[in-house]
């Protein structure tokens, strides 16, 4: 874990926080009320609450591409068709799972005028989007990542 | 009132005559009783994406959750597996399933029935009343009208003979001899088992085993556990019980077994008129019907059933209350489940955003009170569903039932709240409900 921990900021809570791969393409990955999130998102909890406001704000540049058929999902194909990949957490599996993908990725230097960009760098996971299916919680976060 | 085919007379058998592609799905399908061909187009996975007739009428299907048939929009709400609500246009239309997932009733906005249907043990039509509001059927698979088989994904059934149309190319378990043959539905035991992809029984229903499956119709209802009663509703909503699924086996293998259990000292005579009236609960104007039948059979088991469910009024109805009235026309056993159906459509019509805002949403009824209600977790916001429907609810905790906990933003049934987990009790919420 490199040290870095894990938190539960609103247990049984809906809570999505947001993290950038090694080539800058952001996710917005949601915790189902179970999942773990990094001690950095947990901290910018009062952003993370409004932050499909923010995200709704950004232009539709694509299309979401949805990787399972996971229900109602609306909120994931908004995030998806304007350039983010979308993780669920898997009850069963207790990891984190690929929704649905962008059809054009949003790299974080695009929206540097928007506060995502800001809250999305804290939080730098060892992996690219593109290629990962699942998110492990013993996934390495950069110790560097923290603005 | 349709009924299957008269075996000793061949001609009345219907022909079928089908084309398949290189992955064994069908592509076309001719039937004699029809006389209409019609062809079917399937994705990469195999699922059933455009059904076409000779007419024109051309159904296309984009999940499980929209269709569009002849132009018309079609949208499905579910809450987990539990297909709730059709959306038809600017319509609502409410499913009323039984416990294995068919559905018996569907309702529209307002409460009035638009459909009724009974089934045989495989899944034939017993009895239909109404309009065909919905293909979606028996153990709800779609019923293709034009050929009379049910679209099992993976393979075509027709219901008339118990078989799949083609073997199964999965062997589920070879030590079990009933498996073995790769036609046949569900171990030939259609009334506990179902098959939801047309490959196999899932494993959680087979956990009890046949055995127990008959078991929990004959033996294990005690009155001084009402809760046992409202889990096995509950799980079921408005479903019948084995008794009335299996029709004229009821009155022979329910009733019969019921009666040698009675006899022998295994149960008492409280147990037996329980399952008798848990049996009938669901359906008594089904059971008046058996009585003014005239058909030996059916008034049989009207008579059992009138006699359980008096028996269970009497020795019951004290403990459950007001749990017996009524909402809409249905028992309030299930009001909860239709609070939670109201929840999720409204939910459906507003933003992504607001959709996704109730964490988890749960249905819930005071027994004593007859008091049916939602409890909503919200992001951001110290508390959970459980919690929120006990407050809304008042009264002894004790009193609550709860349906399973839904998450809104994608309809997954998600685990009880880990806090309440050691304010409630398993047994108010169904069987089945996950626990983390």
């Amino acid at each position: 874990m490199d040290g870095l921990i894990w938190d539960h900021p609103d247990k049984n809570g809906e809570f999505d926080w947001l993290a950038i791969d090694q080539i800058n393409n952001i996710a917005i990955i949601s915790t189902a009320g179970i999942g773990p999130v990094p001690l950095q998102s947990t901290q910018d909890r009062e952003f993370l609450l409004g932050v499909y406001n923010q995200i709704l704000d950004l232009p539709i540049i694509g299309e979401a591409v949805f990787i399972r058929d996971h229900g109602l999902c609306a909120d994931w194909a908004d995030a998806s068709d304007r350039g983010f990949f979308c993780y669920d957490w898997d009850y069963d599996r207790e990891l984190y799972e690929i929704i649905s993908v962008p059809t054009n990725t949003l790299k974080a230097e695009d929206i540097f005028y928007s506060e995502l960009y800001k809250y999305a760098k804290r939080v730098a996971l060892s992996l690219i989007f593109k290629e990962t299916k699942e998110i492990k919680t013993n996934i390495q976060i950069k110790k560097n990542s923290v603005a | 009132m349709t009924r299957g085919p008269d075996f000793t007379n061949l001609g009345q058998i219907a022909q079928r005559r089908a084309a398949y592609d290189t992955d064994n799905m069908p592509t076309q399908v001719w039937a004699q009783q029809s006389g209409v061909t019609t062809y079917f187009s399937y994705d990469g996975d195999g699922d059933r994406v455009k059904k076409t007739t000779p007419g024109g009428a051309t159904t296309y299907y984009v999940g499980d959750h929209y269709e569009v048939k002849n132009d018309e929009s079609l949208k499905y709400l579910f809450a987990g597996n539990l297909r709730l609500i059709m959306i038809k246009g600017t319509n609502t239309f409410y499913f009323h399933k039984d416990h294995l997932g068919s559905t018996s009733v569907m309702t529209n906005n307002s409460g009035g029935v638009e459909e009724t249907t009974q089934y045989e043990p495989f899944g034939s039509t017993r009895e239909h009343t109404g309009t065909d509001m919905s293909g979606y059927k028996f153990t709800d698979q779609e019923l293709d009208n034009e050929t009379n088989l049910y679209n099992y994904d993976a393979r075509l059934y027709d219901p008339v003979i118990g078989r799949f149309g083609t073997a199964d190319s999965i062997i589920q378990n070879t030590y079990d001899p009933q498996k073995l043959n790769p036609y046949s539905y569900c171990r030939n035991n259609p009334l506990i088992y179902t098959d939801p992809t047309g490959h196999m029984i899932p494993d959680d229903s087979l956990s009890g085993g046949e055995l127990e499956g008959s078991h929990s119709y004959i033996g294990d209802y005690n009155f001084d556990r009402p809760e046992t009663l409202w889990d096995k509703a509950v799980m079921g909503g408005v479903q019948y019980s084995f008794g009335l699924i299996s029709a004229p086996l009821a009155p022979v293998a329910g009733v019969g077994s019921g009666l040698i259990e009675l006899s022998e000292g295994n149960i008492s005579a409280g147990q037996f008129f329980g399952d008798l009236g848990y049996g009938i609960l669901t359906s008594p104007i089904t059971v008046a019907e058996d009585l003014l039948s005239g058909d030996p059979l059916r008034m049989g088991r009207g008579t059992a059933g009138a006699f359980g469910f008096a028996a269970l009024g009497k020795a019951a109805a004290s403990k459950i209350g007001n749990s017996l009235a009524t909402k809409n026309g249905l028992t309030s056993l299930n009001t909860a489940e239709v609070a939670l159906g109201e929840e999720l459509f409204q939910l459906s019509g507003q933003s992504s955003k607001t959709l996704s805002d109730v964490s988890v949403a749960i249905g819930a009824t005071n027994i004593r009170t007859g008091q049916a209600t939602v409890g909503r977790a919200i992001r951001g916001v110290t508390g959970c569903a459980e919690m929120d429907a006990a407050a809304q609810l008042g009264g002894n905790v004790s009193d609550i039932r709860f349906t399973m906990p839904v998450r809104p933003r994608t309809g997954q049934i998600v685990p009880v709240c880990t806090n309440c987990q050691s304010i409630f009790k398993k047994t108010q919420f169904p069987s089945g409900t996950p626990f983390k």
